[in-house]
């Protein structure tokens, strides 16, 4: 078990909480919340070793998608494919009743 | 040529029937307890089978690909429910949560074509102590006709009622998905297939 944690210099205010993904192998949990602070993730990942990996696709992320957040995930094990699905469904969600 | 699919547990003869550019140290240390390896969801390319070895870890799990040729048993997660596996198990084994719970499990699903994946199954098909006190119950589930969420709420909580997490997985072919985030679901869901996950609506639709 490791925790992780990551800042980033975004901007654009999201409007509303959205939870995405479920507590199984393989997959992971996302939580976005409004913020007025900076942007802030905080991962709590059963696979240790990995916070190079996480920081390349989080950076990737916020690069095409510079929103600000605080954001929770809770990860059991996934691909970083299925990290990337997550985090544009979440996206997708504060879309969807704006 | 045996058939295979996402899940499967392939038994091999030797380690060096696994084709890959070398082991980490921990999958060298234990793979020959088992000789069995997972089969992932990936396409077969080449008659290569796209398999995962499992460590103790969580994060030791390594990928690599066997031969058709190479397979000396397919145990599918299915044969481990229609033989009873569970009933084998040495009594302290039987006192872990997600091993303890299968003959009530078994009597929920017995109209159903249900598997046992993950860390459990992987115990009962090789007989190595890979299951934790932690582990959830990883299942997969073929089911004749869609479901609604609600009947699909209802049969999660049924499941979830003795002291694990119960991860159903449904079965579509080669993709599958997660009942929970189903039950959950007010637009999209993940989708697993042999290529990248996909975002769906419906995911009953073929």
């Amino acid at each position: 078990m490791e925790k992780l944690h990551f800042n980033f210099d975004t901007k654009d205010a999201i409007s509303k909480p959205v939870h995405v993904g479920v507590v199984a192998s393989g997959d992971l949990e996302v939580i976005f919340r409004p913020t007025d602070k900076e942007t802030e993730v905080n991962i709590v990942t059963g696979s240790d070793g990995f916070k190079e990996v996480w920081g390349n696709v989080l950076k990737r992320f916020f690069d095409r998608y510079p929103i600000q957040a605080n954001i929770e995930i809770n990860d059991f094990g996934s691909t970083p494919g299925v990290v990337n699905l997550r985090l544009t469904q979440a996206l997708e969600e504060l879309k969807d009743e704006k | 040529m045996v058939k295979v699919e996402p899940h499967d547990l392939l038994k091999i003869s030797a380690i060096n029937y696994l084709i890959t550019d070398g082991l980490p140290q921990w999958a060298d240390d234990i793979f020959p307890d088992s000789l069995t390896v997972v089969v992932r969801r990936s396409e077969i390319i080449d008659g290569k089978i796209p398999v995962g070895i499992r460590g103790i870890k969580r994060e030791q799990r390594f990928a690599a690909f066997v031969l058709n040729s190479a397979v000396k048993e397919v145990i599918t997660p299915y044969r481990l429910v229609s033989e009873k596996v569970w009933q084998n198990v040495s009594d302290d084994r039987k006192m872990l949560p997600a091993i303890k719970a299968l003959p009530a499990v078994a009597k929920i699903l017995q109209e159903y074509k249900w598997g046992i994946s993950g860390s459990v199954g992987f115990e009962l098909a090789t007989k190595t102590n890979s299951a934790k006190m932690t582990s959830d119950l990883d299942l997969v589930w073929k089911p004749n006709s869609p479901i609604s969420r609600e009947d699909a709420k209802n049969l999660l909580a049924k499941l979830n009622q003795f002291g694990v997490h119960t991860d159903l997985q449904v079965i579509q072919g080669n993709n599958g998905f997660s009942l929970e985030e189903y039950s959950q679901s007010k637009s999209t869901i993940m989708m697993k297939t042999l290529s990248d996950p996909i975002l769906v609506k419906d995911p009953w639709k073929k």
